[in-house]
């Protein structure tokens, strides 16, 4: 797995870093069970701050994207088929709509992206 | 002297030349601290510039030699020594002016070319390839120590030497675990290529300080047989040119390696983050949080000077080597006056620089005038010049002495206290050992 950080970007570090973790886990890049790097190794390599990563991958954990052991080190957990969905991922979800009407697109113009994005994760 | 003069000052611009001159050679798509793709190997400007390049290396490592040969041409010994440190700043400063001057040139070239990175704000790392080797037990260390302490089990006298010896080990251990950042050496795209010269990378970083501490623990062990001042220094001399050598062929085995294994990279993707790096020498990151840095060629690490810890590391480092020619006058001129005596009714007081002696009368058990000293006298600790002699000896038939004389001038006032302590005095003034001699009777 590649991962990418902007450090000019307006996103914060851990959130590029929880971001592209979600992804790579909706794409099956990421598989259930498969080992992420540790804190120290992913700030060394990355040249980020321990505690940046370490919050980054503290909100994966709340999330239930991953599981964090002492001997095993931390993991991508298996998730359910029909987990419902968080308050917060479906408002996320409405202010993403939003911006696309604002930009101009509508409904079938929307669903017609969600199906090409869909699409290229596959 | 001059001869172990020569050993120690002139292979520098040798040995900085030929690594300087090994940075023309592309290893991890770098030339001259600058990130080329495949296409810029064969480029004629690039190729004039790195041949400019090397003759400018064996030019400056020329001058050096031989301003370095007459700088040995003093009349003393100490004179050499104190040219010699003098010489020593340009000697490490002047082989960087080709190495620049290069640096800029294929910069330059790089940009006329469009063959720069545009993004430079954004760090792109494979997980499967992050670094988690392990370290090297410190049990490693350890027994190195316990080795360089071994020697008390039957010469406890040179203790002291021993247990610095020890400790020089356990800081070795400090550089060996903390200077090193655990990266991968990421070139381009291809995780095999990635993981098989973080390897090897790692794996001569510990090479290097196993041989460095153990070689530490062989100086240490040959100490407590007491060798002759000749044969001393000389297996001195050949332990550390064995463990240089191997931490140069270490060096260069890896870069042999980046070398080989890199040579079809760069004709795609590849990583390039030449404006982290000044001049090609100096990493300034602001985005980086670490302060140890890996060298992007070879086994060697440095620091990240927008760390305000690299700041104050390169302020000091600066200011060490511009001190460099001032150690030795000051040194002489604060440490190293003439032997001088002060005689009461109770005590005699030696004195030289920052050591005194004081020597109670009533303690004296014998006192002998001698006009020539032990043909086999080892410092164990203080100072050895050929003018003088301050600290504590090991000499022939005497055994563990206190010195505090000047070996030119003779006689000598060998003084055995009734607790064992042995002195041996001596004055530069003509008449002041006699004097001494003929109070204390």
């Amino acid at each position: 797995m590649i991962l990418e950080f902007d450090f000019k970007s307006q996103t914060p570090l851990y959130m590029q870093l929880r971001n592209q973790v979600v992804n790579a886990i909706a794409s099956g890049e990421l598989k259930a069970g498969e080992h992420l790097p540790s804190v120290r190794a992913l700030s060394n390599e990355s040249g980020i701050n321990t505690m940046t990563v370490s919050k980054a991958y503290q909100l994966l954990k709340q999330e239930g994207y991953i599981d964090t052991d002492r001997r095993r080190g931390t993991t991508v957990l298996k998730r359910d088929e029909a987990v419902e969905l968080s308050p917060e991922t479906v408002e996320n979800f409405r202010l993403c709509l939003s911006e696309l009407r604002l930009a101009g697109l509508n409904r079938e113009q929307i669903i017609a992206l969600c199906e090409k994005l869909c699409k290229e994760e596959k | 002297m001059r001869f172990f003069l020569m050993l120690c000052f002139l292979p520098l611009p040798v040995i900085m030349a030929v690594m300087l001159c090994n940075e023309a050679k592309f290893k991890k798509n770098i030339v001259v601290g600058v990130t080329l793709p495949y296409e810029a190997r064969e480029n004629a400007e690039v190729q004039r510039a790195l041949s400019r390049y090397k003759k400018g290396n064996i030019i400056v490592a020329i001058i050096l030699v031989v301003s370095g040969l007459l700088c040995m041409l003093a009349k003393s010994d100490w004179r050499a020594v104190e040219n010699l440190m003098v010489w020593l700043v340009p000697a490490i400063v002047l082989p960087y002016i080709p190495y620049v001057s290069c640096n800029k040139r294929l910069r330059e070239i790089k940009l006329n070319n469009r063959w720069g990175r545009r993004d430079t704000n954004r760090v792109s790392i494979d997980t499967s390839v992050i670094a988690e080797q392990k370290w090297l037990s410190p049990l490693w260390f350890l027994a190195a120590a316990a080795l360089a302490m071994l020697p008390l089990l039957w010469n406890p006298e040179f203790k002291a030497v021993y247990i610095s010896y020890a400790v020089c080990i356990l800081l070795l251990w400090l550089c060996y675990r903390f200077a090193y950042r655990n990266k991968a050496e990421r070139v381009d795209g291809n995780s095999d290529l990635t993981s098989a010269l973080t390897a090897i990378r790692k794996k001569n970083w510990n090479m290097v300080f196993l041989v460095a501490v153990y070689g530490m623990a062989a100086i240490s062990i040959s100490m407590s047989f007491e060798l002759s001042p000749v044969l001393s220094c000389v297996l001195i001399i050949v332990i550390t040119l064995m463990v240089s050598a191997l931490a140069i062929y270490a060096e260069m085995k890896t870069r042999k390696v980046q070398e080989e294994l890199c040579s079809d990279s760069g004709k795609d993707a590849y990583l390039d983050d030449d404006d982290k790096w000044l001049w090609g020498v100096l990493y300034y990151n602001l985005d980086d949080e670490k302060l140890i840095i890996n060298s992007r060629i070879g086994t060697n690490t440095t620091i990240n000077l927008a760390k305000p810890a690299g700041k104050v590391i390169a302020a000091i480092s600066l200011a060490v080597l511009l001190a460099t020619p001032f150690i030795l006058p000051v040194t002489n001129a604060v440490g190293n006056k003439p032997p001088e005596f002060d005689l009461s009714s109770a005590e005699l007081t030696a004195r030289s620089g920052g050591t005194e002696y004081v020597i109670k009368l009533d303690e004296i058990e014998s006192v002998e005038l001698i006009e020539e000293l032990p043909k086999s006298i080892v410092k164990v600790n203080g100072t050895n010049f050929e003018n003088l002699l301050k600290g504590r000896f090991s000499a022939d038939k005497i055994g563990s002495v206190y010195a505090c004389l000047d070996p030119t001038s003779p006689p000598f006032l060998l003084i055995e206290g009734k607790d064992g302590d042995n002195f041996l005095l001596g004055s530069r003034e003509e008449g002041v050992i006699q004097d001494l001699m003929d109070k204390i009777k």
